[in-house]
């Protein structure tokens, strides 16, 4: 019934994608902006043999989106945003990183010159492939690095912003929590320790927007280059774990003892073509020698540490005649360089951006070239296809 | 791999194919200068002709050379000025997010009247484009995208007509010149003469990033300036031809 419901929603979602009802509410000079985004798709795996769970072949309600944006003459914004599907899927309390219920809660204020402050709850400013907009993207899944399993996407903390020469450098440090989105459950964690992070980003000729695809075929080259790092030690008293769910899918996205995340990304877009190419790296040295992620490798082999990285190469064309965005992707990713092997996956999307509205019918298939044995994924290939309207 | 090879080599097809033929008619300019209006939307030529009022982003309306380069700065701060013409002798500005059309003295560039226009859309898909028909004494204010309309206004801005308009992605300004209508899009990155039905008699391509103003001086010299770049794109009248 549940599968029946989202796909009459899906069929009526293409007969009324001219919907526009975003509104803005004036009371002086404080402006308020109501918008929102839903977005539904059907998935199929391709399983492995033996492998019989076919449970995420579904009809699946990605996004039911809500947006408050606010704007209290040039000196103060706020923005709050929440998914409710997310809400009623992490019922389990288990907040999915990539869609974690509250997606930004936060309030900036930009009346200094020198530079701008946000405070509360929202993107960090690091990884190219973590800030572009979800509704911008031709794919229905961010490359694995930006998922938010390696390091968080989302956290509370404060944020210093600077940008210099007409928007062609800017500077984004910040201190927060350190616990990602599990930061929302009011606590730290018993180290009482936060993470610092910071991006440089060089952009030329002109500014650049955090976008995959070059909807405006731009009429000259633009590119932009960025790199940045993060930083935590946390060091828990004996006995003491980190709240359930907080170390991701593969026990890296914090650990017990120093995390050093570095990365840089390089974005280029021409005449509806677009490219994206970003490298990170982390450096985790547990507190304990014992830690299962050094794989009971001797400390002369592991000298006190692991490291995990991933390459994600992006291309993609705006057809515009045809409003079609073809994209490809490729990543290589080793979640230890402890643990034998490396994963390769490839992805294709196509897109259809319909005229008129901000809404998108998209398409992402994928499938691995090599996969390591940490991934152990029960499928081999992937397509998703669906709808997402931002109103 | 072979999926992969397979999918790419389609790619390359659809790129091949999609190189287009247009009937737009590609102008270069003939000069540039850059401006330090931080984030410029739009710009209009004073009555004098001897100097350029540029509105910006960040709501601020600056009087410039025909260089762009500042003269002095209103005291007025708004909010996202998107929008300026030269009607009667003053200046109309759009307040877009706020939904406001401010009046100035040109003199001193203080505000003599303000009118607030409701407009149900997004804060950034207001009115980006205003132009004035001197000889209708009527105003056009047209929203951005999704969708583009052209309302009509009477002097007092009372509404008299509203018209839906799908020739281009976007509208990022306005300029009424020689008698007709002509619009600016920021995506298509096209300048389009319109005739008195709305629909496009000429079209010139313009390759300009995030083109946000234009006008024509009395020479039929165009000029457009580049809200990203921050810089003036001169035509000269006689590649419009």
């Amino acid at each position: 019934m549940k599968n029946k419901i989202i796909f009459l929603s899906l069929i009526a979602f293409f007969f009324c994608n001219q919907l526009i009802a975003q509104f803005t509410i004036i009371n002086g000079n404080h402006i308020l902006e109501i918008s929102g985004n839903i977005s539904t798709y059907y998935n199929y795996r391709w399983l492995k043999p033996n492998e019989l769970g076919k449970d995420k072949n579904r009809f699946a309600l990605r996004d039911a989106q809500f947006q408050f944006e606010g704007k209290i003459g040039n000196t103060w914004k706020y923005e709050f945003q929440a998914d409710l599907a997310d809400f009623v899927s992490n019922t389990t309390g288990q907040p999915d990183a990539e869609n974690p219920g509250l997606m930004e809660a936060n309030v900036s204020f930009t009346g200094l010159k020198l530079l701008d402050i946000k405070i509360g709850y929202g993107k960090l400013p690091y990884s190219f492939q973590s800030l572009v907009p979800f509704s911008q993207s031709p794919y229905w899944q961010r490359a694995e690095i930006a998922r938010g399993d390696f390091f968080s996407r989302r956290d509370v903390g404060i944020t210093l912003s600077k940008s210099l020469f007409k928007s062609k450098l800017r500077f984004d440090a910040g201190a927060y929590t350190g616990l990602g989105e599990k930061s929302l459950i009011g606590e730290n964690d018993d180290s009482g320790a936060l993470e610092y992070v910071g991006r440089a980003m060089f952009c030329y000729p002109a500014k650049y927007r955090y976008r995959i695809v070059d909807f405006n075929h731009s009429v000259i080259p633009l590119f932009t280059i960025a790199v940045n790092g993060r930083y935590t030690k946390r060091n828990l008293p004996v006995g003491s774990t980190f709240p359930p769910g907080s170390t991701g899918a593969y026990g890296i996205k914090i650990i017990d003892g120093e995390k050093y995340v570095y990365g840089a990304d390089f974005a280029f877009q021409y005449q509806g073509f677009s490219v994206q190419l970003e490298a990170n790296q982390i450096k985790g040295t547990p507190a304990d020698t014992n830690n299962a992620l050094l794989n009971n490798t001797p400390q002369r082999f592991n000298k006190g540490h692991f490291i995990s990285g991933a390459f994600v190469a992006q291309t993609s064309y705006f057809l515009k005649p045809l409003s079609s965005v073809f994209s490809f992707r490729f990543e290589h990713l080793n979640i230890n360089d402890l643990v034998e092997g490396y994963t390769e996956r490839y992805a294709a999307a196509y897109a259809f951006k319909f005229k008129k509205s901000n809404a998108m019918f998209k398409v992402q298939y994928y499938f691995f070239g090599k996969e390591e044995t940490l991934a152990d994924l029960k499928y081999s290939k992937q397509i998703r296809a669906g709808y997402q309207i931002n109103f | 791999m072979n999926n992969f090879i397979r999918t790419l080599f389609l790619f390359t097809i659809c790129i091949i194919f999609s190189f287009k033929s247009d009937n737009a008619v590609k102008i270069k300019y003939n000069k540039t200068s850059s401006t330090k209006v931080p984030e410029p939307s739009d710009v209009c030529l004073s009555q004098s002709g001897q100097s350029l009022f540029i509105v910006s982003d960040n709501g601020f309306l600056f009087e410039t050379d025909l260089e762009g380069k500042i003269m002095r700065k209103s005291a007025l701060v708004g909010i996202d000025f998107e929008a300026i013409c030269l009607a009667n002798d003053l200046l109309y500005i759009s307040d877009e997010s706020a939904r406001k059309i401010y009046c100035i003295n040109p003199v001193d560039l203080t505000v003599k009247q303000t009118f607030n226009i409701s407009y149900l859309a997004a804060r950034n898909r207001g009115f980006e484009a205003i132009a004035f028909n001197d000889e209708l004494k009527q105003f056009y204010l047209i929203s951005e995208k999704e969708e583009t309309v052209i309302r009509i206004y009477n002097e007092q801005f009372q509404q008299i007509n509203e018209i839906v308009f799908n020739e281009l992605s976007d509208v990022s300004s306005a300029y009424f010149y020689n008698n007709y209508l002509w619009l600016l899009s920021d995506e298509d990155h096209l300048i389009i003469q319109l005739d008195e039905q709305f629909k496009p008699l000429k079209k010139y391509d313009i390759k300009i990033l995030n083109p946000e103003g234009f006008y024509f001086n009395k020479q039929g010299d165009l000029t457009v300036i580049s809200d990203d770049m921050a810089k003036l794109y001169q035509f000269e009248a006689a590649v419009l031809k």
